[in-house]
């Protein structure tokens, strides 16, 4: 039963072409949170030498220099678009694992040419969704990964790349390890020493010095390499154990009022994520840092346990600041501040702890209301006063392209002229 | 004092079970004549339901101008689009033109393919291999607030 890797090919960008067709084939990124660094890059950027993951500030020259179109991030729009992209794959497939906002792997029962049904594939979600996408087929999930990256890279493949026909031990011995799914850098550095230095090295080698060096999951890896599922396609992932909200500022922050608005305005966000979910939180952490490459650094944590599990936004609000008092100090410069809901439980399941305390604090009908306005009028209509209104510590996103699939007032808009 | 007349037996935990969607009928059961309503169940209408086949494949799209009144199609209006529809020839489109999200009907001959603006004081858009079609969605409808 052979898997297909599918691959949104330069995602982010891709979606900021699907609605402005001009810029295909332009040289264009997009930047991160706070438009710090380049996560994606047309081919034609790759092409001029932009690095991924470059700070913006080091490519500028080149930017300048080719005209190279910035971007901010559009996670609504990207995230829309994977949604969309995922739904079609699943209308398609019964077992369809979405492994990340722009990959999905899916297990195909045994089929007689499965590469004209992975070309079917493309052309579907290219013409409902206009995503450009490459296909690997693999017998197990490291396979495929590899067929994809072959199928990017040599366009002569049209995008698809079967590996199950094709001579692996010669591809194989052409892969460098450190680019295996699940090797990395670090564990190749370590492979290296007993020389493990290509796919086919790993694939022939000693499962139990193996196992020593870099753990059981290299040896899974080495199985994989060989044919032997390892890793199964999850159709259903967990549930989600925690949630977090953590942001860089645009500036420095020093000022605890700050803080104390940017902790109130993530928390809001996250506790109208958990009624959506209709799950409620137990415990509640807050961080804070200082860059680290500052000379004065700090960071800290403070974990609370709540007296009943909560999705109210006053009250986890409240237990948020309080914790960040605990540990704010004065006159450093603040790069981040952070908040993660733990031990995440579905509202019908969890039995009560305290007959006492239960839903007496809990203002249901208030949250409820809150977030029918802030649904029809936008996110922060109506917000708690400590959320504040200037909220000067905002991260830049100079360069973003509107919400084309998700706010009525930012529609694409198609000339009748 | 009062005789305490009910003791707790046993005490359960509430268990969520799945759904069971049961159909709701138009008047209670009663022992008479039953009503003709009754053989008929109530649903909601839904637009999305009505209007969307495909939602994955289903974009809005707004207009700007006035080329297409004659299709009924209007400025602001906001048209929904769906990518998986084969286009062919009478439909209204989307379709790229220099880079630009358009409003045209399709005419194809076998010979020629053209972008037709209803309105007569807009030009037809004639395609030849020079000029870059490209088809972005089919039109399915659109919504014109009065």
């Amino acid at each position: 039963m052979p898997i297909l890797l599918i691959d949104c090919n330069n995602f982010y960008v891709s979606c900021e072409r699907l609605f402005d067709p001009s810029l295909r084939h332009k040289p264009m990124v997009v930047l991160s949170n706070n438009d710090g660094c380049v996560i994606s890059r047309s081919n034609e950027a790759k092409r001029l030498g932009v690095k991924m993951g470059i700070p913006l500030f080091k490519c500028m020259p080149l930017i300048n220099r080719y005209h190279i179109k910035l971007f901010s991030s559009n996670y609504a729009l990207y995230g829309d678009l994977s949604h969309r992209v995922m739904q079609t794959l699943k209308q398609m497939e019964n077992s369809v694992e979405v492994y990340s906002i722009d990959e999905a792997f899916i297990d195909i029962p045994s089929c007689d040419n499965i590469t004209a049904y992975a070309k079917k594939i493309k052309l579907c979600v290219e013409s409902n969704i206009g995503i450009p996408i490459s296909i690997g087929i693999g017998l197990t999930k490291t396979m495929a990964k590899i067929a994809t990256s072959i199928a990017k890279k040599d366009p002569s493949l049209n995008g698809i790349y079967n590996m199950i026909e094709a001579d692996t031990d010669n591809i194989l011995a052409k892969y460098p390890v450190a680019d295996l799914w699940g090797i990395g850098k670090r564990y190749a550095i370590i492979l290296k020493g007993i020389n493990i230095i290509t796919a086919q090295d790993l694939k022939s080698c000693d499962h139990e010095r193996l196992r020593k060096k870099i753990s059981i999951n290299g040896v899974k890896t080495s199985l994989e390499l060989r044919g032997i599922k390892c890793f199964d396609i999850d159709n259903s992932p967990d549930p989600q154990k925690s949630l977090t909200y953590s942001k860089s500022f645009g500036r420095k922050v020093q000022l605890l009022s700050d803080l104390e608005e940017a902790i109130s305005t993530y928390t809001a966000t996250a506790s109208a994520k958990l009624r959506k979910k209709k799950i409620k939180a137990c415990c509640v952490e807050v961080r804070l840092a200082t860059s680290s490459y500052d000379k004065k650094h700090y960071q800290a944590k403070k974990f609370i346990n709540l007296i009943s599990p909560s999705s109210d936004t006053i009250i986890l609000t409240s237990t948020a600041l309080s914790g960040l008092r605990e540990i704010y100090k004065p006159h450093f410069d603040f790069q981040k501040v952070g908040i993660t809901l733990h031990d995440l439980i579905h509202e019908e399941s969890y039995h009560q702890k305290s007959l006492i305390y239960d839903s007496v604090n809990e203002n249901t009908a208030l949250m409820r209301v809150m977030d029918s306005i802030n649904h029809k009028w936008g996110d922060t209509t109506i917000q708690l006063a400590s959320a504040g209104t200037r909220k000067s510590w905002l991260n830049k996103r100079e360069f973003k392209s509107s919400s084309y699939t998700t706010k009525w007032n930012e529609l694409p808009i198609a000339r009748a002229s | 004092m009062k005789k305490a007349d009910s003791s707790i037996s046993a005490i359960y935990g509430f268990k969520s079970g799945d759904k069971i969607v049961r159909p709701l009928f138009s008047s209670g059961v009663s022992a008479g004549f039953p009503s003709p309503a009754d053989d008929y169940i109530e649903r909601h209408l839904d637009l999305n339901e009505f209007l969307i086949t495909t939602p994955a494949a289903t974009f809005f799209i707004r207009v700007s101008g006035e080329s297409m009144t004659g299709s009924g199609i209007y400025h602001n209006d906001i048209l929904i689009v769906d990518r998986s529809i084969t286009p062919s020839s009478g439909k209204i489109v989307i379709a790229i033109v220099n880079g630009e999200l358009t409003v045209k009907k399709l005419h194809k001959t076998h010979n020629t393919c053209l972008l037709i603006a209803d309105n007569p004081s807009y030009e037809d858009i004639k395609i030849n291999k020079e000029t870059d079609l490209e088809i972005w969605g089919v039109v399915t409808s659109s919504i014109h607030i009065l």
